[in-house]
């Protein structure tokens, strides 16, 4: 039995912020500037009372009404996020009453980021293959815009609100339809991207909620999230270029049999230079995050989705995926093409 | 160590003159940003194949400080 990933669906929150709003919000960047910094040119928010767990349950409905599968088929939630509901339950246990799954369905939340989707998909593929699961229903979901200072322009230009549902099921196959993974860590990172309080470390207090004028005359207060751009560009240029050769080591292929090269969206400045420094072709490189911006653990489901709607991925195609940040954290494996989007009769939903 | 090629970019992102961008050129608030330093840490990776320490480019306040900092570490690599 081998793991397959067989269908994406992805959702976004209706409320839109352009570049045109954050430059009317910071006087001195225009909207053209702000594109051609981060290559996005809106990103959606959730609403005041809207959660990262009801864009899981969007999209996850998405999945089901395309006939993909039935809530009563999935056997593992898995759901990646930093955005939970509470601190305690997890919230995935409590998305698997609100999307009606079986109650035989385990369910478990894990925290992580940018990486949290090709971790995931790890995860997936251990429970399949080892026969705990067959039907596994991975969900990413991320509110980062929560996290944001509104005077904070390196964040507020970069993220954006969303959450994809993927199904990852068991398929007799000999050939690895899923595979290999290379995974890795490295905590010294862990303060160049974070949200300092409100965990169990750091509890929020009066002084915590104050904020300050920090560098480049972004603020934040300790309650919001802080991003060190430059230091985590140059952790991205020293990880993943080795990152992509481990890889594509383990799975005995060269870069030029590699089809579709699927990174996190980060950035579109970050994503050309890792490109040209690995000379990917552009034809083969995913960019997609122009009208949605860096949605953490879900760009690289959205990137895909977007890639196979407009059939730039065929089924049985070799696909790298690629995804590195908070943490620090990183993860790449390797996918065949999905077979779902062009089975006919199958139309999976796009926003 | 030629440094012409990274300079005449790097005049792009400052918003100056390639001209301008005397050894004695300064970096501040108004032109050195954490955009402006991100795009230089990618400058840097293109033109010579290193990364520099974040902190000490972010704390350089002029070219002369810049390129200083670009021969030491690229004798470190070599």
């Amino acid at each position: 039995m081998k793991a397959e990933v067989k269908a994406i669906a992805y959702h976004l929150p209706e409320q839109r912020l352009t570049n045109e709003d954050l430059a009317q919000a910071f006087g001195d960047w225009d909207a053209a500037k702000i594109l051609a910094k981060t290559g996005i040119k809106e990103r959606r928010v959730v609403a005041a009372n809207e959660c990262a767990s009801d864009l899981a349950v969007v999209a996850a409905q998405k999945l089901f009404a395309a006939g993909v599968c039935a809530p009563s088929d999935v056997d593992f939630l898995l759901l990646c996020t930093q955005s939970p509901d509470y601190l305690l339950p997890a919230t995935a246990c409590t998305l698997q009453g609100r999307l009606r799954l079986s109650t035989k369905c385990g369910a478990l939340d894990f925290n992580q980021g940018c990486s949290g989707f090709v971790y995931g998909l790890a995860l997936a593929k251990g429970l399949i293959e080892t026969g705990i699961a067959h039907n596994v229903l991975l969900l990413t979901a991320e509110t980062y815009s929560r996290f944001l200072h509104p005077r904070d322009r390196s964040t507020r230009t970069i993220f954006g609100d969303a959450a994809a549902a993927t199904l990852i099921s068991g398929e007799e196959s000999e050939a690895e339809l899923l595979g290999p993974f290379i995974l890795g860590t490295d905590g010294r990172g862990a303060k160049e991207l974070i949200v300092p309080v409100g965990g169990a470390r750091h509890r929020p207090t009066s002084e915590t909620s104050v904020a300050k004028e920090s560098e480049g005359g972004n603020w934040r207060s300790q309650e919001n999230l802080f991003m060190n751009g430059p230091e985590i560009f140059n952790f991205t240029l020293q990880a993943v270029p080795g990152l992509v050769q481990q890889l594509l080591q383990k799975a005995g292929r060269s870069l030029d049999e590699v089809d579709r090269f699927v990174f996190h969206q980060a950035n579109r400045f970050m994503l050309d230079r890792l490109r040209a420094k690995m000379r990917i072709p552009p034809e083969k490189f995913s960019l997609h995050l122009e009208t949605c911006g860096n949605t953490v653990s879900s760009t690289i489901p959205i990137a895909l989705h977007a890639d196979q709607a407009a059939g730039r991925i065929a089924p049985g195609q070799n696909v790298m995926l690629v995804g590195f940040g908070v943490g620090y954290s990183w993860a790449a494996c390797m996918m065949r093409g999905m077979p779902g989007m062009t089975v006919p009769g199958v139309s999976l939903p796009t926003i | 160590m030629n440094h012409q090629p990274l300079i005449s970019a790097l005049a792009e992102i400052l918003r100056a003159a390639p001209a301008e961008l005397t050894r004695d050129y300064k970096l501040d608030s108004g032109n050195w940003d954490s955009v402006a330093v991100m795009a230089t840490i990618g400058l840097i990776d293109e033109h010579y194949g290193i990364t520099v320490p974040t902190d000490r480019l972010v704390a350089c306040t002029s070219i002369a400080q810049l390129l200083a900092l670009l021969d030491e570490q690229k004798s470190g690599h070599s």
